[in-house]
């Protein structure tokens, strides 16, 4: 028995038929919205007219209540957000009105919070022209959200409008308990540059350390010279390590000069492990004159303790705070400032034989500074007089044979000679290759007497 | 032996593979509908945010991993957490590379990472040989743990923190995996979605329908306290989060698996990487199997069962099936009595297992939002190519095992450098 008919073909035939009264409905709405949008826009024209007679005026309000009972209110919400992006304020604040009045305000708050990617990003853009007290209420709290991207995104919308209360909000922000919103909050201010700075300023004085912390972080990125003012008393004034430490960076950012000083001070007398060990690491960033024989003789005088080691005896080395990390810190240093590794263990070996005690290090420190002078004669006497503190000022001995005075490359050869420490021995050898033959005299000269007292040592022990 | 009596031997040998493959089928089916119903529980549900967050201290074994180092370490400095209730322990283990000069320039910027150096000589034993050199330098009530080559979202640990905290009778609670490099070539796209669907289909329904999920190795949160009660870490046990679950589990804690904490990380792009990588892992779940199985009546948790017999599954029923199957076939072939007196729609059945399958794999991609046409299409080539390479990998582990003996040892990974896209593109 048949049927006389195709099921396949009727159900093909009745799935088509619902698709494409499906594509009809969409393309009938589509065409509806865009039809309304049109209408829309021509309303908003009439807001935009100058309002200087009394008709025009009347008609304005009249555009007003016209929008707010408007069939259409995405169409209404559409057109209107066009008339935020005029600079006429009484515009402006008439388009905001008829939102709330049509509840679009409320609808974009909604689809902030709860709204999915693409919703969320559509509100966000519009908040962004509205730009208000309450917008930028709703955007603040944007910036902790879990998707960075839509954090990123209220950010750019928050500074889009009117920037002094823009930054007022965000610096306050730095203070929130979300740690990620104050660092976009953070990252906000830097995109507004020097226009936020007394906003950031306002902030280094905050009780949030937290706060301090990213404003001095966020004013260092903007990098204004005249911030140094601000920022220098900080160094001894401020009570938090890791705000005192932002603070350095940033003055390091700021003005590299003043910085290295202040650096040198810190590194020295900081009472806290994680400052003193910062401030050798931006010496070193900084690439400041001198750094490399700032930091030799810091590991000179740093105590000589490696980290603890297991009970078990399984020869861990544990790197956790303290001195030792100040020491890591340094050596990350020399690395940085391009000291190959078997320097590096020929200065902590040197170190760790002898170490420089305070009064030594501060003659250290003194015959350094003259090393540094552009008087030949100085740093002659700086040379000698570091052979005076002994084996740690070896280091620093070893870069000055890179003098370009060869008056000062001898007097560095006698000197690493009287210090008599094998450690020396590869950079006199080099010394003998030196063009000028009184450099490459006391280089062998110091050879023989390092070699000799070498030598006795091996006996002897 | 007869024709007929051989013809018969086929049948019920077939009969009992399609049964028992349909017993798996089924059982995964309603895992897929529990882990799509937990997916949106959990989006709804989440812990409140504890009143004072705990210390956790993060623990990131590393291996010669010079390439990926400080992208994690950046990673982990930027997880949304109080700075002074955390700290970041890198344990570098007798690494030969650059990796501890990279940890080092890393350190002078940020104190809460610290570092605990295994020498060369001494280390080189293993993940979980460096975990617990770690878990002793560890101060805090709460230890995470990441891989070298992660990076985790920023409020990832806080999540799993609140959630943990949340519910004592947690031991862990355990976030999602992601993959970086997902677009890079078909490798990487058929683990994407693989991890996907692992994710969504046995943790999420597992942990929906049964209270259990299990620990991935990275990405997670344990309580000190639990883990000095467990003994640390198995260091003889290559898998070592499924060999810790199953122990967790036996001191009647739970693991809870906390979907919307997640960590992206960069897979094997190489096929030949990506083959060491699994027979490590088949090998480790065997080493789990063979551990527990003789004790699974005494198991103090009934679902910690399953996690056993999911590995029991995976790394050996499912191969045993596929080899029977293909016996059957050949014998049949061979003796003329392919069709015996058991008829049916063979064919059909295999369509709709097939079907089955990209179902399964279709809701769980389109709970992480990536059921693109060229999801779907990957997938339905993974099932011929990627998906069959497991037979290889089961049948090699088990040479290694059982005919070779050969003794357990740890084969890292190597590693691949982040991609320059975000994880969220």
């Amino acid at each position: 028995m048949s049927f006389g008919y195709d099921p396949v073909r009727s159900i093909g035939l009745f799935l088509a038929g619902l698709l494409g009264a499906g594509l009809g409905l969409r393309v009938f709405f589509r065409w509806r919205h865009a039809a309304a949008l049109g209408r829309a826009r021509r309303i908003v024209s009439r807001l935009r007219a100058p309002a200087t007679t009394l008709a025009a005026v009347e008609d304005r309000s009249s555009a007003l209540e016209e929008l707010v009972d408007f069939s259409d209110p995405r169409a209404a919400a559409a057109a209107v957000r066009e008339a935020l992006r005029e600079n006429d304020d009484t515009i402006r604040s008439a388009a905001i009105e008829v939102l709330r009045q049509i509840r679009a305000l409320d609808v974009w708050r909604r689809d902030l919070r709860k709204g999915s990617f693409k919703q969320k990003l559509r509100a966000i853009e519009a908040l962004g022209d509205v730009g208000d007290e309450r917008a930028v209420a709703e955007l603040l709290e944007a910036l902790g959200d879990d998707d960075p991207d839509i954090a990123r995104a209220a950010s750019h919308a928050i500074c889009a409008r009117d920037a002094d209360y823009a930054c007022e909000r965000l610096a306050e922000a730095l203070a929130s308990p979300s740690r990620r919103l104050a660092e976009t909050a953070a990252a906000a201010l830097v995109r507004m540059g020097e226009f936020a700075e007394d906003y950031l300023v306002s902030q280094l004085g905050s009780l949030d350390p937290q706060a301090r912390r990213l404003a001095a972080e966020s004013l260092g990125s903007i990098g204004d010279e005249k911030l140094k003012d601000v920022l220098l008393p900080l160094l001894t004034a401020e009570p938090d390590p890791e705000v005192r430490t932002a603070v350095a960076g940033a003055l390091a950012r700021v003005d590299g000069d003043i910085a290295a000083a202040e650096l040198q001070r810190l590194a020295h007398s900081d009472p806290d492990w994680f400052v003193r060990a910062r401030a050798y690491s931006l010496l070193a960033e900084l690439e400041a004159p001198g750094a490399l024989e700032f930091l030799l003789l810091g590991l000179a005088a740093s105590e000589t303790d490696l980290g603890s080691f297991s009970d078990e005896g399984d020869n861990v080395e544990w790197v956790s705070d303290g001195a030792v990390r100040v020491r890591r810190a340094i050596v990350a240093g020399l690395r940085l400032l391009g000291m190959g590794d078997e320097d590096i263990a020929a200065a902590e070996r040197r170190a760790g034989a002898n170490p420089l005690g305070p009064e030594e290090l501060e003659e250290a420190s003194a015959a350094t500074s003259l090393l540094r002078q552009r008087d030949p004669a100085s740093r002659v006497e700086g040379a000698r007089r570091l052979s005076e503190v002994g084996a740690a000022a070896g280091g620093v001995l070893a870069t000055a044979l890179g003098d370009p005075d060869p008056l000062v490359r001898a007097e560095v050869a006698r000197s690493l000679g009287r210090i008599g420490s094998g450690d020396s021995l590869a950079a006199l050898a080099k010394c003998l290759q030196d063009p000028d033959a009184s450099v490459r005299l006391a280089a062998s000269t110091a050879l023989r007497t390092v070699v000799t007292r070498e030598a006795t040592k091996e006996l002897t022990d | 032996m007869s024709e007929t009596s051989i013809a018969l031997a086929h049948d019920v040998l077939l009969a009992l593979c399609l049964v028992g493959a349909w017993a798996v089928i089924c059982f995964y089916v309603v895992l897929t509908i529990a882990g799509y119903l937990y997916s949106r529980e959990a989006r709804r549900k989440r812990a409140p945010e504890p009143d004072e967050w705990p210390g956790v201290s993060i623990l990131v074994p590393a291996h010669n991993e010079e390439i990926v180092m400080a992208g994690t370490l950046d990673s982990l400095l930027h997880l949304d957490y109080p700075r002074e209730r955390m700290e970041i322990i890198v344990i570098d283990d007798s690494s030969t590379d650059r990796t501890r000069r990279v940890i080092e320039h890393m350190m002078a910027t940020d104190r809460r990472l610290k570092l605990v150096a295994i020498p060369p000589g001494l280390g080189g034993r293993g993940k979980s040989h460096a975990l617990n050199h770690g878990a002793r330098y560890a101060r805090h009530e709460l230890v995470a743990v990441y891989d070298a080559d992660n990076a985790p979202e920023p409020q990832s640990l806080r999540m799993l923190v609140a959630e943990l905290v949340a519910d004592e009778q947690l031991a862990a609670t355990v976030g999602k995996v992601r993959t970086l490099n997902r677009a890079t070539n078909l490798l990487t796209r058929c683990i994407n979605i693989e991890f996907i669907s692992f994710q969504w289909i046995i943790q999420a329904g597992r942990w929906r329908l049964f209270g259990l999920a299990s620990l991935p190795g990275t990405n997670y949160v344990i309580r000190r306290e639990a883990l000095a009660r467990v003994g640390g870490w198995d260091a003889g046990a290559i898998a070592d989060d499924a060999e810790l679950t199953v122990r967790l589990g036996q001191e009647g804690y739970q693991v809870k698996f906390v979907p919307y904490a997640v960590t992206w990380e960069p897979e094997p792009q190489h096929w030949g990487v990506w083959l060491r990588q699994r027979l490590r892992w088949a090998r480790g779940g065997t080493y789990v199997v063979r551990k527990f199985l003789p004790r699974l009546g005494r198991l103090r948790r009934r679902e910690l069962a399953l996690e056993v017999l999911h590995l029991l599954t995976i790394y050996h029923f499912f191969f045993v099936l596929l080899v029977l199957s293909d016996l059957i076939f050949i014998s049949g072939l061979l003796s003329g009595a392919a069709s015996g007196p058991v008829a049916g729609p063979l064919l059909t059945l295999w369509a709709l297992a097939l079907a089955i399958f990209l179902l399964q794999m279709a809701v769980s991609l389109a709970i992480e939002g990536e059921h693109t046409p060229l999801n779907l299409l990957v997938t339905v080539v993974m099932y011929f190519t990627y998906c069959q390479l497991w037979v290889y990998i089961c049948a090699k582990a088990h040479y290694l095992d059982v005919v070779r003996q050969e003794r357990l040892s740890w084969d890292k990974t190597a590693r691949v450098p982040r991609p320059a896209q975000s994880p969220g593109n």
